[in-house]
């Protein structure tokens, strides 16, 4: 339990600086499309843009449990929702007040990481901005409470000391049938520490006439000092558990104190000034002892009494807290040190050196050639030397774009975890693929719409437990995110065992706010994908984190912007699997180079099955006119490439076809020269060629020569469709 | 590396309108022969210059697209100019080049090459010497029309840049060459 919690708290550290970034941005945009909306106040658009930035700013600030951050943004967003109902108009005074309320957000994101600098002016700021924004929604009831997220109460006891626990425990009437005794555990309890005071609570006793003697009424009120934690000093009621009332509660000793406010402090680099500022040591006192400490040492050579030493021995400030401090100190320095191992470059220069590189490995074969005509042994071995070392450079450069999908997978955890509690559901969360990697800028744009499939599976998706096991599954929920690559592509896949989409609840919906004409019922597919439109949401209540029906048409546009798509599998009672797929742009993919004639193309390795080596002879034309290849006793259909692409030089006497395994099935490409395996850089063909069937992409090969990409799955209706650009007039002959 | 012309440092934006001889604004125009035909095309869109070398045929694309070529990593598509007007495919000769335009908006600019069959050099010319599009007469469509100016003594067809060298036209033909 306090590992996970470790764990957390270190992907908190690691993860806030990103955090605090995109939230710049958010806040950024905030900013801007208010200044927006004063000179276009009715434009849809902008009002929705600005409330999802709203919206994710509170939704992330809510994973780093940034309370302040949340709550404050809720009575932003409240009134944001009210002016997208049209009850508000988003006139310059409350554009104004907006302003200055996005100026704190961006305030409180700042401190994120230091709370002590929320000054007191800009506490009675906000508190007269949410009077002021409150002012505004008054219109209905005010749903401000309950909206604030109680902070997972988190104690760490070790290494600072005793705990001053307050247990109060009232036992159940069977406890004595149960064979149990209030005094055992009480004895045990003062096993684990110093008991300083212990009371035993009988205010239960009844009169005497109507006591039972085999009937527990008793329960008591301890304070025990211990290094034990909760789990522990919880531990002791363990068989008693189920029929207790049982209260603990920690209070810091004044040991304690200390040591949490040095944590707590902003990073100083000096111990004693640490000391002084949480009340450990005296001013003067520290003076005095820095003067003897300076003293003790008059020249360098000799070995200076360490300030610590001194604090301890002189100034009688407790061991633990001169650790802390001395902790602390080190924290600060090794932080200052890690900034350097991480360099922010900008995407485009890394571009232009990928490029330049491209260039590079085309003049190095170049020269190669050269050096082999002048038949120059040296030459050439210097040469070849030469290249391999290109080849490297660019490989590395290449994999400086990739990012393993799992660091954004790991966030979720944490989402998960809180979100789950929240809403007071059981959930196994699983991590599957986590290695795949994507590109950088791919894995940035791709972590919001995942973030708000992941809610939607949990607050939608997942029932509450006692609802599982009516339905005959375990309490627990589970929901699995995998990623794995698939024939040139990412798979990326969320998967839940909940009750999945409830289709009639969908189609209702969609009737009412007339996505769909009231009365028409259009496939189950096409009701399912109604849930990514804009405006829909089926949530009953408004939550913290979903349901205010954002979210799921962004999830929508933002795949498809990245040129992906999105496939829906519900099963009713039994889950929901939603399909990813996105295209690796930029990628790295391991391909399979096949010629006709003089032009070359590309396959992803993955796609292919095996190759049979045809002789020309095995592809026949069936009855339909399509080109099949019998292969084992299956008739495949084939696609020829040469006809296809209408290759001018003379047929070869041997030709090859490629298998390949397309998500419709498997088929045949019908070659003339095999290349070989090759690992390829996908580079995209631009905006000229979007419509371009049987091609996904582009490479750019050593000699220079651009190679395409052959995208099996849209090959594959030309090989079974069979159009007449398949009958071209070189296939005549 | 096989640059043949590169834009004279006049040809940047702010310079391309300079003075003439008489003392009107002038504005530089690069001359390229299509087939028999010359013709002229505002300087400042033009990148670069390369020599024709090799290219990669894209498929199921429309005669005019010819396909793309590699300019130091990024991937260009390649306009067959002639193909584009209704007109043959441009064979391939000695002196065939590839003009390299930066084409579209500002905010989604992108690379075009366009095959040609020569490129000749750059004139200067003022707005006195040019004339508006012919009614009738001319060879190619009325729209690719800009004017036409006159280079010494001569009537030469200045292509209009914006509806010769536009993306999203191009984009929609490809789309009506898929549907059947």
């Amino acid at each position: 339990m306090s590992q996970a919690s470790d764990a957390d708290q270190d992907f908190i550290a690691a993860a806030m600086p990103a955090f605090i970034s995109e939230a710049g941005e958010q806040t950024e945009a905030i900013e801007s499309l208010l200044l927006e909306l004063e000179e276009q106040p009715d434009n849809r658009e902008l009002l929705d843009s600005l409330f999802r930035c709203a919206h994710t700013v509170k939704g992330s600030a809510g994973i780093f449990g940034l309370n302040k951050v949340v709550e404050f943004t809720h009575h932003v967003e409240t009134l944001l929702d009210k002016c997208r109902d049209g009850v508000l108009a988003l006139t310059p005074q409350l554009s104004t007040l907006l302003l200055r309320c996005n100026d704190q957000i961006k305030f409180l994101v700042q401190i994120a990481n230091d709370e002590g600098a929320d000054g007191t002016s800009q506490k009675s700021e906000r508190a007269e901005l949410v009077a002021q924004l409150r002012l505004y929604t008054e219109g209905s009831k005010a749903e401000v409470s309950g909206t604030t997220v109680a902070a997972p109460a988190t104690e760490q006891a070790q290494d600072k000391g005793p705990t001053l626990w307050r247990i109060k425990a009232q036992f159940g009437a069977e406890t004595f049938r149960n064979g149990m005794d209030p005094l055992s555990i009480a004895k045990y309890l003062q096993g684990m520490g110093k008991v300083e005071s212990m009371v035993c609570g009988f205010d239960q006793v009844p009169a005497l006439i109507d006591l039972d003697p085999e009937t527990c009424y008793l329960g008591f009120e301890m304070a025990l000092e211990s290094d034990a934690s909760r789990d522990d000093v919880q531990g002791a009621f363990s068989f008693v558990e189920d029929d207790c009332a049982l209260e603990i509660t920690a209070q810091e000793s004044t040991q304690q104190r200390l040591v949490r406010q040095i944590d707590e402090m902003p990073a100083t680099p000096r111990l004693g000034d640490m000391l002084v500022s949480v009340g450990a040591v005296s001013h003067d006192k520290l003076d005095e002892l820095l003067s003897e400490q300076a003293q003790a040492a008059p020249d360098a050579a000799q070995a200076k009494p360490r300030i610590g030493d001194l604090l301890e021995t002189k100034a009688g400030v407790p061991p633990k807290v001169v650790e802390a401090a001395l902790n602390k100190q080190q924290k600060t320095r090794e932080a200052s040190g890690e900034e350097n191992r991480y360099i922010r470059v900008q995407a485009d220069r890394l571009d232009a050196v990928i490029n330049l590189l491209g260039e590079l490995v085309i003049a190095g074969a170049g020269a190669n050639l050269l050096a082999r005509e002048a038949r120059n042994v040296a030459l050439v071995e210097a040469n070849l030397h030469i290249n391999a070392l290109i080849e490297e450079i660019r490989n590395g450069t290449l994999a400086l774009r990739m990012v393993p999908v799992g660091e954004t997978f790991s966030r979720f955890r944490r989402v998960v975890r809180d979100t789950a509690a929240q809403l007071g559901k059981e959930v196994n969360f699983e991590i599957v693929g986590g290695e795949a990697e994507l590109d950088k800028s791919m894995v940035e744009k791709i972590a919001d719409p995942l973030m708000h499939l992941v809610r939607n599976s949990l607050d939608h998706g997942l029932e509450p437990p006692q609802e599982r096991l009516a339905a005959g599954k375990p309490a627990a929920g589970k929901l699995v995110l995998s990623a794995r690559h698939e024939t040139g592509a990412i798979l990326i896949r969320i998967e839940d065992d909940g009750r999945g989409i409830n289709r009639d609840r969908v189609l209702q919906r969609a009737w009412d706010k007339g996505l769909i004409e009231q009365g028409v019922v259009p496939s189950d597919d096409v009701i399912h994908m109604m849930i990514f439109e804009p405006g829909f949401s089926t949530a009953e209540q408004v939550t913290n984190l979903s349901g205010r029906g954002v979210g799921m048409d962004v999830v929508k546009r933002n795949i498809e912007a990245l040129r992906g798509n999105l496939k829906l599998d519900s099963r009713p009672g039994q889950g929901l699997r939603v399909d990813i797929r996105l295209p690796l742009t930029l990628a790295i993919i391991d391909g399979f180079m096949v010629g006709v004639g003089k032009s070359k193309f590309v396959l992803p390795l993955g796609a292919v099955v095996e190759v049979i080596e045809a002789g020309g002879q095995h592809v026949r034309v069936d009855a339909q006119g399509r080109h099949v290849v019998e292969l084992r006793g299956t008739v495949l259909p084939v696609v020829r490439l040469r006809s296809l692409y209408d290759v001018e030089s003379a047929l070869p006497d041997r030709t090859s076809v490629v298998v390949v395994q397309a998500p419709k099935g498997k088929y045949g490409i019908e070659v003339e020269v095999l290349h070989g395996q090759q690992q390829t850089v996908i580079k995209p063909l631009g905006r000229l060629f979007k419509n371009v069937r049987g091609i996904s992409g582009s490479s750019i090969l050593g000699s220079g020569e651009v190679a395409l990409i052959l995208d099996v799955g849209s090959l594959c209706d030309l090989a079974t469709v069979s159009p007449q650009g398949q009958a071209s007039p070189s296939d005549a002959g | 590396m096989n640059s043949l012309v590169q834009p004279p440092a006049a040809a940047t934006a702010a310079g391309a309108a300079s003075r003439g001889a008489t003392g009107q604004p002038t504005q530089q125009y690069l001359l390229f022969t299509l087939g028999d035909e010359t013709f002229a095309l505002d300087i400042r869109p033009v990148r670069e210059i390369i020599q024709f070398s090799a290219l990669t045929v894209v498929p199921l694309m429309p005669d005019f697209v010819r396909g793309v070529i590699n300019l130091r990593g990024a991937v260009v598509p390649v306009i067959d100019l002639q193909s584009r007007f209704g007109r043959r495919r441009a064979e391939m000769g000695k002196k065939t080049s590839i003009i390299i335009f930066d084409v579209g908006p500002p905010s989604d600019r992108v690379e075009m090459g366009v095959l040609v069959d020569a490129v000749s050099k750059v004139v200067d010319l003022g707005a006195a010497d040019i004339e508006p599009p012919p009614q009738f007469g001319a060879t190619i469509a009325r729209e690719f029309i800009h004017g036409l100016g006159k280079v010494e003594s001569e009537f030469i067809v200045i292509l209009e840049p914006e509806r010769t060298l536009n993306i999203d036209d191009m984009v929609a033909l490809t789309e009506r060459h898929h549907v059947h």
